[in-house]
């Protein structure tokens, strides 16, 4: 009941010497836009970033193997397709897509015109984990792996060089054999930041058709994504699991292995914390400054309203009414300066994003808990630097108070 | 009512120490208007500090309508001044930035009252004292008998058991100072208890009583015979 009171008194004071508040306020405004433009900025550095590396590579990629055995120089087991149907059906809700792969180089020949191409020879679900955009055609299926049909997808770059008339869908390359072209891609993004292999110079072949040429049988690259992101790890712990499970190992005799990428991402994350720390440090003194500043006002205020003071405690105020409505001043002046650098700082966080798009492609938005860490930051700020005026204030003697011109 | 017994006020201490009050023994009934009057430094602001439990004694009892409140603590003190004592100053002490009725909400705010309870009093007791139409007014669109009316309607919104007024005409002039005194002498007539301090004697001669003042004692005190019903709230 009190406080709403205080509030609507703390408001009207506010708004009363609006020259007075907005130059008290300013260093606040100043301090949370730059906290509110540091964060965006580090918060859009790392979106870039993830986006560009997972443009090279999904980032929740997860490789199985078989463990390699140094004694006898070869792998303790192979994950076989059986396995990975098994893997998927025990954990089928922690797992986005999972494909196995050849990777081989070898050379395409389409009437006297030749390319060195990278091939992949995969499963369907390959596509989950590569964007891929086609010009023409699509990707092979299941039919097309159950019958182990010789069909071929092409990278940009190799349809570009073997059919520089653009007209490659249908017609039979040989590879080792005649291979039917299916599908040719669009050119890949081609990522500023990483410099890898794109799809541009790869063609991909059907896995089983792979296994048949070669006379060779599950020793292919297992590749899985997570479901959740954030459970990387846990994730593969469980597929390791699993199939120590399904071949009946105990725990330190696995046959199987994985790698993941979140120990690499520990890497961006730590250097995002540096970042935070140091840049929030400055913005910390700027904030600190202007707590110092809110104190200094509120001095003035208290000696202006003295005779204020003296008669609420003569209508019935106690110390701790005094008290509150001065720090709920306090944290309202701050909140105020709060909301207005979070305007400013969504302002210029807004231009920086549009210069920024001038040389590269991101989007990204000012997330929404920077504006609640300004908003608890500011209170805690007025909270802070209005204890020692309010508590002057309540402890004045009353009559000294109203006597005071 | 109020009952003051061997009251002893010394500011300071050791050598510098000064003596404002000095065993006064002083009792206002219930009903009653005293005046207090003495020069200044006398000790009459003194003894009104410690009456409207602004300020304790250094020794003696202080009993308020039963309640011996010599030895409270602020908040104790804060809730007696709140909600039975009412004060009028001669300065008016109205908020500026606040309308009127919202100086008038204030000791209501500090007793818990709803906003539209403290409202509704504020407006009744306004129109009580003739400002019905000046509401909405801030302090600085008000005369000083205007101003001076929102501070009476101020003290009586808690319903106190005495209003205590310091010089509460000094700063007007003299056709406010009538109607002030005359709504001061009404409200008596309707049963409210009244101590005014003053060093004027045409604003003592309104009291039953007057008590004289003079270095930190009571040196006089002298009763008068009111023609009852001589007052009006007839004001411009």
């Amino acid at each position: 009941m009190k406080w709403i009171e205080y509030i609507r008194l703390a408001f009207t004071e506010i708004l009363h010497n609006k020259i007075r508040t907005f130059l008290t306020l300013l260093g606040i405004v100043i301090g949370i836009a730059a906290v509110m433009i540091i964060i965006f900025v580090v918060h859009g550095a790392e979106v870039y970033i993830m986006s560009e590396l997972d443009t090279v590579l999904p980032l929740d990629l997860i490789q199985v193997t078989g463990r390699w055995d140094y004694d006898k120089q070869r792998m303790m087991a192979e994950v076989t397709l059986e396995d990975m149907a098994y893997i998927k059906k025990k954990l089928g809700r922690d797992i986005r897509s999972m494909t196995a792969i050849y990777q081989t180089d070898l050379e395409l020949n389409y009437k006297g015109r030749t390319y060195d191409a990278d091939i992949i020879a995969a499963l369907p679900s390959f596509q989950d984990f590569y964007k891929m955009s086609f010009s023409e055609g699509h990707f092979f299926t299941d039919i097309d792996l159950e019958d182990q049909n010789k069909v071929v997808v092409l990278g940009y770059e190799i349809a570009r060089e073997l059919f520089p008339e653009g007209d490659a869908l249908g017609k039979k390359i040989d590879i080792y054999g005649p291979y039917t072209v299916i599908g040719v891609l669009s050119k890949a993004y081609k990522s500023p930041l990483f410099t890898a292999d794109t799809n541009d110079n790869r063609a991909f072949i059907p896995l089983t058709n792979f296994e048949r040429y070669f006379g060779i049988k599950d020793k292919f690259l297992v590749m899985i994504r997570a479901a959740d992101m954030n459970n990387i790890a846990a994730t593969a712990a469980k597929i390791i699991e699993v199939l120590d499970e399904k071949y009946g190992l105990v725990e330190g005799e696995s046959k199987f292995q994985s790698y993941n990428l979140s120990d690499g991402l520990g890497g961006i994350n730590i250097i995002k914390i540096v970042l935070m720390v140091l840049l929030s440090g400055v913005a910390s003194i700027t904030l600190l400054v202007a707590g110092i500043g809110v104190m200094n006002i509120m001095l003035v205020i208290i000696t202006e309203r003295t005779k204020e003071i003296g008669l609420r405690k003569a209508l019935g105020a106690s110390r701790g009414d005094i008290l509150i409505q001065f720090i709920l001043e306090s944290i309202f002046l701050c909140l105020l300066g709060g909301v207005l650098g979070i305007v400013l700082g969504y302002l210029g966080s807004s231009l920086i994003l549009d210069y920024a798009r001038n040389f590269i492609n991101i989007e990204v938005a000012v997330p929404f808990w920077s504006v609640i860490l300004s908003l608890v930051f500011t209170c805690g700020v007025g909270l802070f630097f209005g204890i020692y005026p309010a508590a002057k204030a309540a402890k004045l003697d009353p009559i000294v108070a109203l006597q005071y011109e | 009512m109020i009952k003051a017994e061997n009251i002893t006020k010394i500011y300071g201490k050791g050598e510098i120490a000064v003596r404002a009050l000095h065993e006064v023994s002083f009792s206002v009934e219930e009903g009653e208007f005293v005046a207090i009057m003495g020069p200044s430094g006398s000790g009459k602001s003194t003894l009104m500090n410690i009456l409207g439990c602004l300020d304790t004694a250094t020794s003696g009892r202080y009993i308020l309508n039963g309640t011996d409140v010599s030895n409270m603590s602020d908040k104790e003190l804060a809730r007696i001044r709140n909600r039975k004592i009412g004060f009028i100053f001669q300065t008016f002490n109205l908020l500026p930035r606040l309308t009127a009725l919202k100086n008038v909400e204030q000791p209501m705010i500090y007793r818990g009252v709803r906003k539209k309870e403290r409202e509704e009093i504020a407006k009744r007791v306004l129109t009580e004292v003739g400002l019905d139409d000046r509401l909405h007014h801030r302090p600085n669109e008000l005369s000083g008998g205007q101003r001076q009316r929102v501070a009476i309607a101020r003290a009586l919104v808690n319903e106190p058991d005495i209003i205590l007024a310091d010089e509460p005409t000094g700063n007007l002039d003299s056709k406010s100072e009538e109607d002030i005194l005359n709504i001061l002498r009404e409200l008596n007539e309707r049963g409210i208890t009244l101590v005014v301090v003053t060093h004027d004697y045409s604003v003592a001669k309104y009291a039953h009583r007057i008590v004289h003042f003079r270095d930190g004692e009571i040196v006089k005190e002298e009763r008068l015979l009111q023609d009852d019903g001589g007052g009006s709230l007839e004001v411009d």
